[in-house]
């Protein structure tokens, strides 16, 4: 409890701490938004050089956690210093509203890539069925394969062809590939549901043979259906980087410029 | 423990993964990816699911193809190779796909492009003053007006008329950054107290503001217009100066310090106000300098300097606010009280009181009547000689009032002038003495007229020049009036308005009502004016609300080119 305290506390010791020594420094150096400038910027390649540690994994740097904790709270106690350089006001001007419209996003999206890294793999392990996601469509084409023995196995010991009717008719399209994404990602269980009720519905028309069948057909869809929450879930964690990453290296190239016209402009002003 | 949840599905976890490769088998998606794998560029390497190996037995020449798929991707196949020693089981060539950490490189790299390029857009030619603009000018340095003076004085270069690298391409912008950063924005002066510097920018501003660079002889460090001139705060008008911009300095007893050693070193000359409209009490610059430590004006503003040295008023002209003001028989014109108004009116600004004079404000009440008889004839004011000659043609300004104001002719008045002087030659004595008792006497004290058998110590009748004024009388130059001298202005280091105070009545600053002596100095204390200036009175407490930064530059002192700094 206390270890799981300390980052915040250190994170608001430091945001206090900052906010503090701006009040103090304001009014003695006419120069602090400078100050609070290359703090920013330092921050900010700070933060970006977690991804470059991700890539250089083999260098000793710290664990990958202790660095996605700094990068977290660290990257909250950039807010604060970017709202003290903006001095808590929206910015006019083209490049710097677009660069403050950078930052917000490049936050924005941060927070919401470390909430779904807390969300999702509590979600993950609720639900079960850990796959790494290159491994997915292997384990599905397993499942697709197995489904399709069952069936067509079912098809000259009931001498009937209902199950494997109903499986070319609903099924099919549900084990060929990744599935209900967009349920899977809100939440919702209500496909899973409607198929496993479908096949449900389907069992009075079956005989103990397809009956037999249908019971681990049902099974796999199960499995398949937490294959899909495992894609989409993984994909989802995966996928918000493609906000969080290029809107940062786009920030960085607006801050750059930022800084040259800032001292081009600013030189002999306060 | 796992009720509820889905079992691991069964995979084979030794595979190993390449998460980080750029490429990925096209084959992947439908969940079975070659085991070779695409190239490093993207190219599809399929050929066989392995490459057969020839084992010879021993004393065997010929030997047969074995199979060499590895356990991971299903172990040695059932058919074995081909009898020409070539793998049994084709692979079908894919188009390899993007990884997706490759994907999400290739969109970071089209971001990063589209950034580069829109920031290229902006910073580059005509876009460029807009795109860099962090906030619109002010109207003072914007609009038609500034537009004129400014294509008339620079010939119309927009932001180069003060941010002279402006228009020097992207290259300049870097070269000028690089510059400043090395110069007057080298990191030491980010966290420096005092970084400002009289630069390149100041010359754009003093190129128009001139004789604006002066402040003070002692000043230790030159300031830049830009510490106290922020621009680029919004339209409208430019943004008021802030009192930190003065206290930086005036609340530094480092650079206070180093201006009182200026001060107490450089010639008192050099230290002279420039001059300042009308009659001013000369209060003498402190040795010092003005090096008083100040943080704000309700906390730590010296007390004004007249009130804390006690500078009593050195005019000579007797008045006493009390009895003016008592209400009582003295204090009444035409049966009204006499207030504040009735004397001081303000001057064509509006700002400072105009001089009170003697028409205007007293000759009402003091008529400057020498004979209770003829309450008409009055003496002029202003001018001894024109008293002494007024009085010296006495006959002439009877005779001539007889004729104005009775309707006397000529012979009338001749006889009305003569009968007057007589009586006033009865009362005085003669005409030595009427002129002395109208001089020297004050209603108290004085030359007694012989009139109505007031004999030795009785009363004048006349209220002499003396009752207001400094008058001497030596035989040889005969009487002399010392002029008045009355202060327009008491605080000549600040301004103030009476207009903007209208609100307020003259009583709660001025303590008119209990002082009786000229000397006394009816100023305000610094208190009485921070009781509304101050963050508690709510009423504007800046510095600029009574001082002005800007001085005209001794000529004494050299005019020393700006320091040309980045």
């Amino acid at each position: 409890m206390l270890a799981r305290a300390a980052w915040p506390s250190a994170m608001l010791a430091a945001a206090a701490a900052c906010v503090g020594a701006f009040e103090l420094a304001e009014p003695r150096f006419p120069r602090i938004d400078f100050v609070t400038g290359w703090v920013l910027l330092f921050l900010a390649l700070f933060l970006t050089a977690y991804n470059l540690r991700k890539k250089v994994a083999v260098l000793p740097l710290l664990s990958a956690r202790i660095w996605l904790r700094v990068h977290s709270w660290v990257g909250l106690l950039a807010t604060v210093v970017f709202g003290l350089h903006l001095r808590w006001q929206i910015p006019r001007g083209p490049l710097e509203a677009i660069l403050a419209a950078l930052f917000a996003a490049v936050t924005l999206s941060g927070i919401a890539g470390w909430w779904l890294s807390i969300a999702i793999p509590r979600r993950l392990t609720g639900a079960g069925g850990e796959i790494p996601y290159e491994r997915i469509p292997v384990v599905m084409r397993g499942l697709r394969e197995r489904a399709e023995a069952l069936v067509v196995a079912a098809i000259p010991e009931s001498g009937a062809t209902t199950l494997a009717d109903f499986y070319s008719a609903r099924l099919s399209p549900f084990f060929s590939g990744p599935s209900n994404f967009a349920s899977h990602v809100l939440g919702s269980r209500r496909a899973l549901n409607g198929l496993l009720s479908e096949i449900g519905e389907l069992k009075r028309y079956l005989g103990p043979v397809e009956m037999s069948s249908s019971v681990e057909l049902a099974a796999l869809v199960r499995e398949k259906d937490t294959l899909d929450l495992h894609r989409a879930m993984q994909l989802t964690l995966k996928g918000w980087l493609f906000i969080h990453i290029p809107l940062t290296y786009g920030m960085l190239a607006f801050a750059a410029a930022h800084v040259v016209v800032v001292y081009a402009f600013s030189g002999g002003a306060r | 423990m796992n009720e509820g949840r889905a079992p691991t599905p069964d995979f084979d976890a030794s595979r190993y993964e390449r998460p980080n490769s750029k490429w990925v088998c096209g084959h992947s998606r439908e969940g079975c990816p070659c085991r070779v794998g695409p190239s490093p560029s993207g190219q599809c390497r399929a050929t066989t699911e392995c490459s057969p190996r020839l084992v010879l037995q021993p004393g065997e020449t010929k030997g047969t193809w074995a199979c060499t798929r590895p356990a991971a991707w299903g172990g040695p196949c059932k058919t074995g190779p081909l009898p020409d020693g070539r793998c049994c089981r084709e692979v079908a060539p894919c188009q390899p796909e993007r990884s997706l950490r490759a994907r999400r490189g290739l969109v970071t790299r089209a971001a990063l492009a589209s950034s580069v390029a829109a920031l290229l857009f902006g910073l580059s030619g005509g876009n460029r003053d807009s795109f860099v603009n962090p906030r619109p000018l002010s109207r003072s340095h914007s609009g038609v007006e500034f537009a004129r003076l400014e294509k008339g004085h620079a010939g119309g270069q927009g932001c180069t008329l003060c941010h002279t690298d402006s228009a020097t391409g992207l290259a300049g912008l870097a070269r000028s950054a690089a510059r400043a950063s090395r110069a007057s924005l080298r990191p030491a002066s980010l966290v420096s107290e005092h970084p400002k510097d009289l630069s390149r920018m100041d010359r754009s501003c003093l190129a128009c503001h001139q004789h604006k660079a002066f402040h003070q002889a002692d000043v230790a460090e030159a300031t830049s217009c830009s510490v106290c001139h922020r621009e680029h705060q919004g339209a409208g008008p430019m943004a008021a100066v802030a009192s930190a911009a003065c206290t930086n300095c005036h609340g530094d007893w480092r650079r206070m310090a180093a201006s009182r050693k200026l001060s107490e070193a450089l010639p008192a000359g050099l230290f002279a106000k420039a001059d300042t409209p009308g009659f001013v009490h000369a209060a003498p610059r402190p040795r010092w300098g003005y090096t008083d430590l100040i943080t704000s004006f309700a906390v730590d503003h010296p007390e004004f300097r007249v009130l804390r040295d006690k500078s009593p008023d050195l005019n000579t002209l007797k008045f006493n606010h009390r009895l003016h003001l008592s209400g009582g028989e003295v204090g009444t014109v035409g049966g009204h009280p006499l207030d504040c108004a009735y004397c001081h009116k303000a001057d064509a600004a509006k700002a400072y009181m105009a001089p009170v004079t003697f028409e205007a404000s007293c000759r009402a009440c003091h008529a400057l009547n020498f004979d209770p008889g003829n309450p008409a004839m009055t003496l002029p004011h202003g001018n001894v000689a024109f008293v002494r000659a007024y009085l010296r043609s006495l006959p002439l300004q009877y005779a001539d009032f007889a004729s104005r104001a009775l309707g006397m002719n000529a012979t009338q008045a001749a006889g009305f002038a003569r009968e007057q002087v007589r009586s006033l030659l009865r009362r005085d004595g003669s005409g030595e003495l009427l002129e002395r008792s109208v001089f020297l006497s004050n209603g108290k004290e004085g030359p007694t007229p012989e009139e109505a058998g007031l004999k030795g110590g009785a009363r004048s009748q006349v209220q002499g020049c003396a009752l207001c004024h400094e008058v001497s009388w030596t035989a040889s130059e005969g009487p002399k009036v010392t002029p008045p001298q009355t202060p327009e202005r008491w605080l000549t280091l600040a301004s103030f308005n009476h207009a903007a105070h209208s609100a307020t009545a003259c009583t709660e600053c001025h303590a008119a009502a209990a002082s009786d002596r000229t000397s006394d100095v009816l100023l305000p204390s610094q208190k009485t004016c921070a009781r509304c200036h101050s963050e508690k009175g709510g009423a504007r407490d800046s510095c600029t609300v009574c001082h002005t930064y800007h001085n005209e530059q001794p000529a004494a002192l050299a005019k020393e080119p700006l320091a040309s700094t980045p």
